[in-house]
């Protein structure tokens, strides 16, 4: 039998520090892969731009250098931030009571959250312009008739109408349509927060004179805090890239209802991707901005807490 | 002072269904195995779980729907679960301020909380974390004691904490609900340390209340099999009788091809307790005459030194423990294999009430 | 400054940028259109016309000068021409429907979506581009099979790439020659014809409006009427149109002499090649 020897692999020090090693490799691996990538866009562009006909270079900035580029950045940004704060709104209760009550058919309900995810987005697009037509039919069957004898039009009911009227390739859509995918990503994030919560802080705080709201308020939303900012930073940054179900809900017109992906979307049907992977990169660099700003702050208020993004 | 009456709570295959009175300033233990159902009675004590049937009521007043909060009970759960996103003040602060009590009165209790805890020094603390677990533990009784309680929920109040340290806070914890004389349910799955806080104490297994009493009682007097093995009596047997004793008022009982002596007169199937330090072992030459103890012959299969005491293990027609003062065991000089003798009074034996 | 109020701040400022995105756009439903006739007897208010993504050029062009002569707002939807076919059907909202190919009008037409004509405005026709100066010596369809040829064809999901296979049944072309000869499949029309510049390929199948935008780098070959497949681009008036005046001009105005000029400008064929 050959006598020990002293190998990297036998010395636990050595050994965890090739660990270290591997796992530092995988996170840098994948960042320098989306750092590739992005670096390989702004050359294509770059390349694009050099060689470029004249032509050719005064669509790009007639299409690029625009108000209407400002305009879908501003409303990229603003639809997500908007779709974000409803979607916490919605998710913070909604992860809270998953992870704490009891209720009758939670796997059930807990799937259909889920089924949001799962769902391809065009699909919710699809399906949220289907309900919207369904109530407007709804609302033309209860409405009042048209009276031809007196050549008045049937009018539909107001509510049930509105609802078509206020979503359907209009603003509101755009934010419907990422609200739906959204809030189950955030429920998600959140109801991991209070799973991992102590529930028993709550229970003390109860004890010693919270309502239960307060308890929820005061001791179980303050430890789940890391959770919020995930959901935040998760369904902002996924909703700020959404084009389908936007596209096929609220449309992609020009100036109104296209955000900065349904333009990029455009630009690629077009053939002319060096529009859409410049618009792709104002993206990037708008929403890396937002999230390095996002998890600065976290850091700021974590001050030496548990949370981490 | 607390009053469960015929209180019941289900979940899943598990039910609670006790009954249960505990006097003003008592230090009540409330023992059993884990799962007995010792943290759902007093978390329906607290409010923490709605009861299906039954009443609570504390100091007088039924609290059966009150809320948590009015129900005068302070709760420090197992882990101390304090607000970790607080500072030590703030956690201590929490009551009092959610109760909304002027900010004077509110400091005055956190301080009040903290000298009797000896806390004051880390009320500064901006969180929590890197509190030891006696720091923490004191600062979630602080936090407790702010608001004044009728009633104080121990639960598991040392388990968490190490071996050494526990014997000084259980001591500490009882000299605290002396001064305070506050009503205190302390739930433990440990004798010593029951024994160290407690003046009575129940236990409970199966969601049930075994038996309540003095603690002594519980240890000499076990209503039944299952607390008898909870208070560590191993000498646990089922006889039959088989007449009187040759003493007046004893009845001579066979078990396991043994005979021991039973006090009282008794017929038919009994069962018997022996605690192991009531158990007198001997040389087989050494022996004097008893004719008022039963003497059962045994072989010293073992013998460990728990330093208190030896625990003897001894094999023959019955299985026997026994508990000797490590100089008793010096003075008999047996060693393991050794035929010895283990003598048993009738007054060292409980017939369990069957 | 608390965290909390931190927070609450920036998000009102992105609600704030969010309002001001969403004040600057006019909003409200669309084509609730309303008064077709405006003060003067002209056209008013706005319509809303699905738009396949394929000729948002020209239509964005046409939608422009339109806007510019009448008054009315032309919102433009665009997306691939299925997917415009199922929100029309499914919405029933919407004016003009300009699907990349005339047989997804006829689609509509069956579901009952179209009212009237539908109006051919502007041809796709398939061409050669070749490299500058030709130096393959191409004259036509037939050399596309010749031995050593490195061609660029468009993928089948494209549209030119659909033609181009129906071209070469329609001319009993060696299928198997050709797609030997093949050297790259790009997904849009565009990257085909950009082989063409770069000279990885010596010649590709784009339409006359694409060879025209590289007509500064590459040569052009055209293939005969008889012989080629024809790309038709019509608009049709949608049933569900509450502007139908409007809807009826901008259908009109795309195939009148004002749009062609507009679409000839772009490089686009406005009229029926014979």
């Amino acid at each position: 039998m050959p006598a020990p020897v002293e190998t990297p692999e036998r010395n636990p020090a050595a050994r965890r520090q090739h660990f270290r090693r591997v796992a530092i490799a995988a996170a840098l691996g994948f960042s320098a892969f989306m750092a590739l990538l992005l670096v390989v866009d702004l050359g294509y562009i770059g390349e694009f731009l050099l060689n470029a006909s004249p032509d050719r270079y005064r669509r790009f900035r007639e299409n690029i250098f625009v108000a209407e580029t400002l305009h879908e950045v501003i409303l990229s940004l603003g639809s997500a931030t908007v779709t974000t704060a409803l979607a916490l709104l919605v998710a913070v209760p909604a992860g809270y009571a998953l992870s704490r009550f009891r209720i009758r058919g939670k796997l059930l309900v807990d799937t259909l959250v889920d089924s949001a995810i799962v769902l391809p987005p065009l699909i919710m697009g699809l399906s949220l312009l289907v309900l919207l037509s369904v109530l407007r039919r709804a609302g033309e069957a209860l409405g009042t008739p048209p009276d031809p004898a007196a050549g008045v039009p049937g009018r539909p009911n107001p509510v049930l109408n509105s609802f078509y009227e206020f979503f359907v390739y209009a603003k509101p859509g755009i934010v419907l349509a990422q609200f739906s995918v959204a809030t189950a990503l955030a429920v998600r994030s959140m109801k991991a927060a209070f799973d991992a919560a102590d529930r028993r802080v709550e229970d003390v705080a109860l004890t010693l004179g919270c309502t239960r709201f307060g308890a929820f308020w005061r001791a179980a939303l303050p430890q789940a805090r890391s959770g919020l900012l995930t959901g935040a930073v998760v369904a902002w940054s996924y909703t700020v890239g959404l084009f389908a179900p936007v596209a096929i809900l609220a449309g992609t017109v020009k100036g109104r209802t296209a955000v900065l992906p349904t333009r990029a979307y455009m630009e690629v049907s077009n053939g002319y991707l060096e529009e859409a992977l410049a618009l792709t990169l104002v993206m990037a660099v708008i929403a890396m901005t937002v999230l390095i700003a996002l998890k600065l702050l976290a850091r700021r208020n974590a001050a030496g807490a548990e949370v981490s993004l | 002072m607390i009053r469960l009456e015929s209180l019941r709570y289900e979940v899943a295959a598990f039910s609670l269904e006790v009954s249960l009175e505990i006097a003003r300033g008592e230090y009540f233990v409330l023992m059993g195995p884990p799962g007995a159902g010792k943290s759902v009675m007093v978390e329906c004590l607290a409010g923490l779980r709605a009861p299906s049937a039954g009443r609570i009521s504390v100091a007088g007043r039924d609290v059966t729907d009150a809320e948590p909060r009015d129900r005068g009970v302070g709760y420090v759960p197992q882990d101390y679960a304090l607000f970790t996103t607080r500072s030590v003040r703030d956690n201590i602060a929490f009551g009092p301020q959610i109760r909304g009590l002027p900010s004077g009165e509110a400091d005055r209790r956190v301080r009040e909380a903290a000298v009797l805890l000896g806390i004051e020094h880390l009320l500064e603390r901006p969180r929590v974390q890197g509190l030891s677990g006696g720091e923490r533990q004191r600062v979630a009784l602080a936090r407790a004691l702010a608001v004044r309680p009728h009633v104080l929920i121990l639960d598991e109040p040392v388990s968490a904490l190490d071996e050494s340290t526990r014997e000084s806070v259980c001591a500490e914890l009882r000299r605290l609900q002396r001064e305070l004389g506050l009503t205190t349910i302390h739930i433990s799955h440990n004798l010593e340390e029951a024994f160290s806080v407690a003046d009575r104490g129940a236990v409970m297994s199966g969601g049930r209340i075994r038996q309540v009493g003095p603690l002594g009682e519980l240890l000499r007097r076990p209503a039944g099999e299952f607390v008898a093995r909870f208070m560590r009596c191993e000498n646990i047997f089922l006889g039959a009788c088989r007449g009187a004793g040759r003493m007046p008022a004893t009845t001579l009982a066979e078990a396991s091809g043994a005979q021991f002596l039973l006090p009282g007169e008794r017929r038919g199937q009994v069962q018997f307790a022996i605690r192991p330090e009531n158990l007198i072992v001997e040389l087989p030459g050494d022996r004097r005459e008893r004719t008022g103890a039963a003497a059962v012959p045994a072989r010293l299969a073992r013998a460990v030194d728990r330093g208190a005491y030896v625990r003897l293990e001894l094999d023959g027609p019955a299985r026997l423990v026994a508990h000797l003062s490590p100089r008793a065991f010096a003075d008999l000089g047996a060693a393991e294999g050794a035929e010895l003798v283990a003598v048993i009074p009738p007054e060292a034996v409980h017939v369990i009430p069957g | 400054m608390p965290k909390s109020a931190r927070l609450s701040a920036g998000a009102a400022v992105c609600a704030a940028l969010f309002l001001a995105a969403a004040g600057c756009g006019g909003d409200g439903p669309p084509a609730a259109g309303g008064g077709a006739k405006g003060p003067g007897g002209g056209l008013s208010g706005r319509i809303f016309v699905y738009c396949a993504a394929g000729v948002k050029e020209p239509v964005s062009a046409l939608a422009e000068s339109f806007k510019k002569e009448t008054g009315v707002e032309v919102e433009l939807t665009f997306a691939n021409s299925g997917q415009l076919l199922g929100q029309a059907e499914m919405t029933r909202t919407g004016d003009v429907y300009i699907p990349g190919d005339t047989g997804f009008i006829d689609q509509a037409r069956t579901k009952g979506l179209v009212a009237g004509e539908p109006r051919d405005f502007c041809w796709f026709v398939p061409t050669i581009l070749v490299q500058k100066g030709n130096p393959k010596g191409i004259k036509g369809l037939g050399d596309l099979s010749a031995p050593g040829m490195r061609l660029a064809l468009a993928d089948d999901t494209a549209a030119i790439g659909k033609l181009q296979t129906r071209i070469f049944a329609k001319n009993a072309l060696d299928v198997t020659a050709i797609k030997k000869n093949v050297v790259a499949s790009p997904a849009t029309v565009t990257d085909t014809a950009l082989t063409v510049k770069m000279k990885t390929a010596d010649a590709a199948i784009v339409w006359d409006s694409t060879a025209a935008m590289f007509a500064g780098d590459a040569g052009i070959v055209r293939i005969p009427v008889e012989k080629n497949v024809i790309g038709i681009v019509a608009s049709a008036v949608l049933a569900s149109s509450r502007n139908r005046p409007a809807a009826e001009a901008f259908a009109d105005y795309l195939a009148s002499a004002r749009g062609r000029e507009v679409l000839r400008a772009k490089g686009f064929t406005v009229e029926a090649p014979k």
